[in-house]
This record gives C-alpha cells, sequence and structure tokens, in this order.
C-alpha cells in the first residue's frame, strides 16, 4: 500500500545508518507497527503503561547524573552509571525532538546483570511506545526493565476525551 | 473486435497520463539553476535548486559552520536570508528566537533553494575552506578513543587559532549509505600547519565515530573542512583554568601549546578528569610539559581509581578536585570541554568560586 | 439518455454547493473528511486539494467520455478509465503541493494520495454522464462540488476545533463526534433544499 511520505521517512530513518549505525530495528524481520504493537501487549501483561516505564528510567538517569559516570547505589543492590558525549540525536519519529546522547546503566552488584538505555530510547518510549527491534544493540525489553527494576503500575487516570 | 478498442483505448490513455505525469514532475521538481546573492553583491553564484542551502554553499565553496551534519540538531548552520527562503519549517523553530526570525535568520540545513535567493553570511566564513588531507597516523589512545594525525595535501596549508574545529566528512560505508559530517576539535597548534590531529571517541552506534574508528586505516585520504568555531583563546585575565574530559582534551591541548609556544604570560592549571585509569592518556606528555614549565601545572584526576590502577593522584569527581585547587575567581577565565554533563557541574562550580558566565568558555553544540 | 437537462450552469454551481451539497446531500467523500478534519488548516488545505482534483478530473474525464467513450462504445470499461485519469491527476497535484506547499503536503501525509478513492471525485464524473450535462454545467458542477465540500469539511474542523476542549463522552471522542456533528449540518442543510433542486 502506498505510504504517507512522512511513514517512509521515519522506517528509513529507523534504518541502519540513517540515525544510528546499527538501526533501531535490528534484525527484527517485524513491522515498524507490530513491533510497537506487540510491546505494547507485553507491557500491558506486565501491568504497566510506556508512561510508568519511561518515567522510572528517565528518574534513574537522573539519579546517576551527578555521578559523572562513576556509579551512584540505587536501592539494596543495584548501582546507576551515566555517561554522555557531546551532540545531540534527533528522533527518528520526525516529531522535533532532539535528546542529548547519555546513556544510563543500571547494574545488579549482586548477579552482575545490567539493563541499558538511551534518553532516546526513553522520549521513544514515553512518545511512541517503541522500544527497538529485537536484535537492536540498544533495545529496551520491558520484561528485563520489569524484572531488575520492579516498577508499580500507576493508578488508574481519569479519562476523558481520548 | 471489441476486445481491440478496448485495449487501444485503454493503452492509448495510459500513455498519454503517463506523459503527462512525466512532464509535470520535469516542470515541478526541476527547480532549476537558481541564483544565489550573497553580501548584497559582494559574490555571486548560480547552482542547481533543490538541496538545502547549507549543502548548496558547501558545493560552491563556501562552508557554514554544522555539528550536527544538516540534522537540524546543533544550531550552528544560521544564515541571515533576505529574500527567498519560503516558509519557516517546524524544524527550525525552536533554534531561532523572535528576535532572530525578524532579521531573517534561518537554518541553512533546513532551508531548500528552490528560487533565486539574498542572503547575509559573515566574512570569516570565507576563509573556510575545504581540505584534502591523507590520514599519517592513527593512534590509539584509550579502549574508545582515537587519535589522528592528518597531513594536509590540498590546499596543504592552514590557518587557525587555537581551539577551534574541523568538519570531518565519512564516506559511505557498511550500511550507511550516505557521506555525514561531524565537528572535531583539533589538537594541533596553529604552528604546525601543514597538518591535522584529531582526537576522537567512539559514541555508541555513532556514524562518523564508527566509521574513524573501525573504518580509516593509515595511508587513507580524508575530506576535512574549517576552522570554524568561537572557542579561542580572550586571555583577559592573569590566570587560566582548564578543564577537560574524554577527548575533549583536543581544543586544551591545542590551547595549551599554543600559549607555552608563544610564551605567553599566563598561570595555568589544566584539570583532567576520567573514572579510572583506563580513560586517561597523554599522562607522560603533560607530566613532562608541567616539568618544564612553571607556569603550568597538570591535575589529573580519577573520580573511581581502581585498586589495580595504583593511582596516585588526585581523586574524586572532577567538581570537587578543581574545588580544591582553586580558591577564587580574580583575574581568572576558564576554559573547558568535554561531555555536556561535565560542562554543567564544572560550570556551576565555577560560578560559585566567582568565575562570571562572560569569562567561561566552552563550545556549545 | 434523454439530453443535458435545462437547467442554468450558475444554478447547478450554487446548486452544488448548498442543496445538493456532496457530503451533506449526498454523503460522498466520508473517509478523508472524518479523518482529516480535526485541525482547520489541515482541513481547508485538503478542501482546496479536492477542489483542485475536480476541477482538472472534470475536465479530462468529460473530453474522455465525448471523444471517446462515446463514438466507440466504450461504456462498459468508462469506470476504470475515469479511475485512471484521477489517479494520474492527484499525482500531479502531489508533486505540485510537495513543490508550492511543502508544508501542507507533508501534513496531509496518506490523505493526499487517498483523494483517488474518494468517492465524491469518482462521483460528479459519473453524475456527469448520468445527468448527461454539457461542458458548461460539467465545469461549473465540478467547481461547485469541490467548493461545498471545502466548505462542509472546513466547518466541521471549525467546530471541532472549537470544540476540542470540551469534555465528551469517553466512545464518542474522534469520529463518533465527528458524525453526529456532519448529521447536524446536513440536517440544517436541508432547510435549503426547496431554494433549487438539480438532483
Amino acid at each position: 500500500m502506498k505510504q504517507s511520505p512522512e511513514q517512509r521517512e521515519i522506517e528509513e530513518n529507523l534504518g541502519p545508518g540513517a540515525f544510528s549505525a546499527d538501526g533501531f530495528l535490528g534484525s527484527d524481520p517485524r513491522s515498524l507497527a507490530d513491533i510497537i504493537r506487540d510491546d505494547q501487549a507485553l507491557v500491558k501483561s506486565l501491568g504497566l503503561t510506556h508512561q510508568a516505564i519511561a518515567r522510572q528510567l528517565g528518574a534513574l538517569t537522573r539519579l546517576g547524573l551527578p555521578g559523572l559516570g562513576t556509579p551512584v547505589p540505587y536501592g539494596d543492590h543495584l548501582e546507576v552509571i551515566v555517561t554522555d558525549y557531546r551532540g545531540f540525536i534527533p528522533c527518528p519519529f520526525r516529531d522535533n525532538v532532539r535528546e542529548e546522547k547519555r546513556l544510563t546503566v543500571c547494574r545488579d552488584r549482586l548477579t552482575g546483570d545490567a539493563i541499558r538505555w538511551t534518553d532516546l530510547n526513553v522520549h521513544m518510549i514515553a512518545a511512541h511506545g517503541f522500544y527497538e527491534g529485537r536484535g537492536s544493540p540498544f533495545r529496551v525489553d520491558p520484561a528485563e526493565v520489569q524484572a531488575m527494576l520492579g516498577i508499580q503500575p500507576d493508578p488508574e487516570p481519569e479519562k476523558t476525551e481520548s | 473486435m471489441e476486445i481491440v478498442t478496448t485495449i487501444l483505448s485503454i493503452s492509448l490513455i495510459s500513455v498519454a497520463l503517463a506523459i503527462l505525469i512525466i512532464l509535470a514532475e520535469r516542470l515541478l521538481n526541476n527547480y532549476g539553476d537558481c541564483q544565489i546573492d550573497i553580501n548584497g553583491g559582494a559574490r555571486q553564484m548560480t547552482a542547481k535548486g533543490g538541496s538545502s542551502l547549507l549543502s548548496t554553499l558547501a558545493g560552491q565553496g563556501i562552508f557554514v559552520p554544522s555539528a550536527c551534519g544538516g540534522k537540524a540538531t546543533c544550531g550552528l548552520c544560521k544564515v541571515q536570508v533576505l529574500d527567498g527562503a519560503g516558509p519557516l519549517l517546524p524544524t527550525e523553530e525552536p533554534y531561532l528566537s523572535a528576535d532572530e526570525r525578524q532579521k531573517g535568520f534561518r537554518l541553512s540545513c533546513q532551508v531548500k533553494v528552490k528560487q533565486n535567493i539574498k542572503i547575509l553570511i559573515p566574512e570569516e566564513l570565507f576563509n573556510i575552506r575545504e581540505f584534502k588531507t591523507r590520514i599519517a597516523k592513527i593512534e590509539t589512545l584509550t579502549h574508545d578513543i582515537k587519535g589522528l594525525r592528518l597531513d594536509l595535501q590540498e590546499p596543504d596549508r592552514i590557518r587557525f587559532k587555537a581551539g577551534q574545529y574541523v568538519q570531518l566528512y565519512t564516506k559511505p560505508y557498511g550500511k550507511v549509505r550516505e557521506s555525514v559530517f561531524r565537528a572535531y576539535s583539533m589538537a594541533s597548534v596553529p604552528s604546525d600547519d601543514r597538518s591535522v590531529e584529531l582526537i576522537v571517541r567512539q559514541v555508541p552506534e555513532g556514524i562518523c565515530t564508527t566509521y574513524v574508528h573501525q573504518e580509516l586505516k593509515e595511508g587513507d585520504e580524508l575530506r576535512i573542512s574549517g576552522p570554524y568555531g568561537d572557542f579561542y583563546l580572550r586571555g583577559d585575565c592573569d590566570e587560566l583554568v582548564f578543564i577537560a574530559g574524554g577527548s575533549g582534551l583536543a581544543p586544551i591541548r591545542s590551547l595549551i601549546l599554543d600559549i607555552l609556544e608563544k610564551q605567553l604570560v599566563y598561570k595555568m592549571t589544566f584539570f583532567f578528569g576520567a573514572v579510572t585509569l583506563r580513560d586517561l592518556y597523554y599522562l607522560d606528555f603533560f607530566r613532562d610539559l608541567e616539568k618544564q614549565h612553571e607556569n603550568f601545572r597538570f591535575v589529573p584526576a580519577l573520580s573511581k581509581p581502581l585498586p589495580d590502577d595504583n593511582w596516585q593522584g588526585e581523586t574524586g569527581l572532577i567538581t570537587e578536585v578543581v574545588n580544591r585547587f582553586i580558591p577564587d575567581g580574580k583575574n581568572k577565565e576558564a576554559y573547558l570541554c568535554g561531555s555536556p554533563g561535565m560542562i554543567n557541574a564544572c560550570l556551576n562550580v565555577l560560578q560559585t568560586k566567582g568565575i562570571g558566565p562572560d569569562k567561561i568558555f566552552y563550545d556549545k553544540f | 439518455m434523454s439530453g443535458a437537462p435545462p437547467i442554468s450552469p450558475i444554478i447547478i454551481f450554487f446548486a452544488s454547493i448548498l442543496t445538493s451539497n456532496m457530503i451533506l446531500s449526498n454523503f460522498l467523500g466520508m473517509c478523508s473528511f472524518i479523518s482529516v478534519s480535526n485541525e482547520y488548516k489541515t482541513a481547508s488545505g485538503l478542501g482546496k486539494a479536492v477542489s483542485l482534483v475536480m476541477i482538472l478530473t472534470m475536465a479530462i474525464n468529460y473530453a474522455i467520455y465525448h471523444f471517446l467513450v462515446l463514438p466507440l462504445g466504450l461504456e462498459y470499461i468508462q469506470y476504470i478509465i475515469y479511475i485512471i485519469v484521477i489517479a494520474a491527476s492527484v499525482q500531479v497535484i502531489e508533486m505540485a503541493m510537495d513543490r508550492f506547499l511543502p508544508d501542507l503536503y507533508l501534513k496531509l501525509g496518506i490523505f493526499l494520495p487517498l483523494i483517488t478513492v474518494n468517492c465524491a471525485i469518482l462521483g460528479i464524473t459519473l453524475f456527469m454522464v448520468i445527468r448527461q450535462y454539457t461542458f458548461l454545467q460539467a465545469m461549473l458542477f465540478a467547481a461547485g462540488s469541490g467548493l461545498g465540500w471545502w466548505l462542509a469539511i472546513s466547518a466541521l474542523a471549525a467546530i471541532r476545533e472549537k470544540m476540542a476542549r470540551s469534555k465528551l463522552p469517553r466512545g464518542l471522542a474522534g469520529p463518533g463526534i465527528a458524525f453526529i456533528i456532519t448529521g447536524l449540518m446536513a440536517l440544517a442543510f436541508i432547510g435549503l433544499s426547496g431554494v433549487f433542486a438539480v438532483q
């Protein structure tokens, strides 16, 4: 089916070599819409929302910022390390948002497991429900995030207009 | 018989419409030649329309700075357009104040040249050149930082102020189908004018830094343009504070060596911060410099040294170390280069010491 | 089929805007009408694009009908021919928009090529065939239908923008309330139907 120029550009932006060396879709054979839909279902099955996840990740990044690259303890056995690089990366979804190039790693000191995300990941999760495709080096897997961080679901918001 | 008429008539109509579409495309998508009038007629050029103002000018040998390669994230490519730019695009809005918009400033990477256009650009931009270089040396400085030494071939000399940067142009590689460019500060001194040294840190998934780290080999040709930037010595003080982290050491090295070479009289302290020893480099180089020059002090600092590092130098966050060493802001200027987090943290510390924002310098992109 | 109806083209023009409005009387061209009517500027832009396509395709289809279909007896494939013409015209208009109005082009997105399957466009061509309009009648009919479509979508968009902050029952927000408003507008326009009738 004919794609709108916007959609076409977004899919190109998400591919390798456009905004990031390996792209945001990894080796995932699914279409963008399917990736978003499946992750949406996964997030729902965990009892969470995109906003709740994005909020928690953003909060951890802010916690780790003053460390300037040194680990900042969080909770009993987690630590957060934030590294940043000069420059900005625009959001591939063409929404005129640009994020700083900041990488946050959250590591479990006991098990050695780690999850990581960038500021751009947080924006794409909150604004587009996009966690990146399977096989992408910066895919944020909602299940892994939940396993490590144990995010509390939001209370039911009051719904008026959609 | 009917079948023949059917087929013929549908084919005829389709062909006629196809011709119509082709003609329309020729007419509408071809912007033809456009006249670019620069600085009130000081320079005039004709170029094929259809590309951004930034790339059209670059194609004509005029290099407007852009750190982000035309993606509308750095805001450096502002150009005053008097006429012929078309309506302001949403991608430009965050970078242009109301005053700038009134004066006609636009992001040249977003403005498409579709018709004759009149622009105003600062004179300094005419000094910016494109250089063909050959990679003389690639040095691994740390696990994610490489140093490059480029021999200039054509033109074979570059004139710049210590602290300025160049733009490096990649060629398509791997899955990257287009050429991109990014900004890197020069680590070499202006007197070393036949070469340019750069320090490049690998950004995760970065298109340009991956190119530099994985594709380039000694002997390769590399295209750069420059010099650009407002990061250079003002020197209206007695003492200079330099703070760098990661690849930010590049312009600081250039500044320090230039000052020592010219034997300018300043007391200099250089803070070089990292987390562990493996992120530091050029330690011996700067320690030697310290031994040779009384007015230069080198303070490397690690915020979380590993036991194996056997670190004898300063420890703590760079902000704490700066805090310890700098008593006050009297007669000082500060030059910072490094990650945004480091710069923001240091800005706070320096300001609490009394060094005003007009005395603190860093690349704002 | 009988000859051309003895109605003045001017009357046809006004009738197609007010009393036989494509949207409000004939309910043709509803999908982009409902989907693009949340922002006034975009809706108005789409309305103009649809009008342009209507006028362009009417002219070409009139010529094809009288110089190709009738003489060669191609009535059985005329629908296909008209659709091909509409598709081509939309392509040309898309290109023109990309060149002269890039902002609108990006905002309309997928809805610009969707004009091709807007039944109002095919509808006016078929009305021209059925009612055997003369050239002048056909062109003014196309212009009027376009303007009428533009009027309807702009009105709906203006109303929706004004209502943007009102509280609506959860299920009705979006297309739900748009249909209700359209229905109310259609009811209002029925009041004009006594003025002149062309169908």
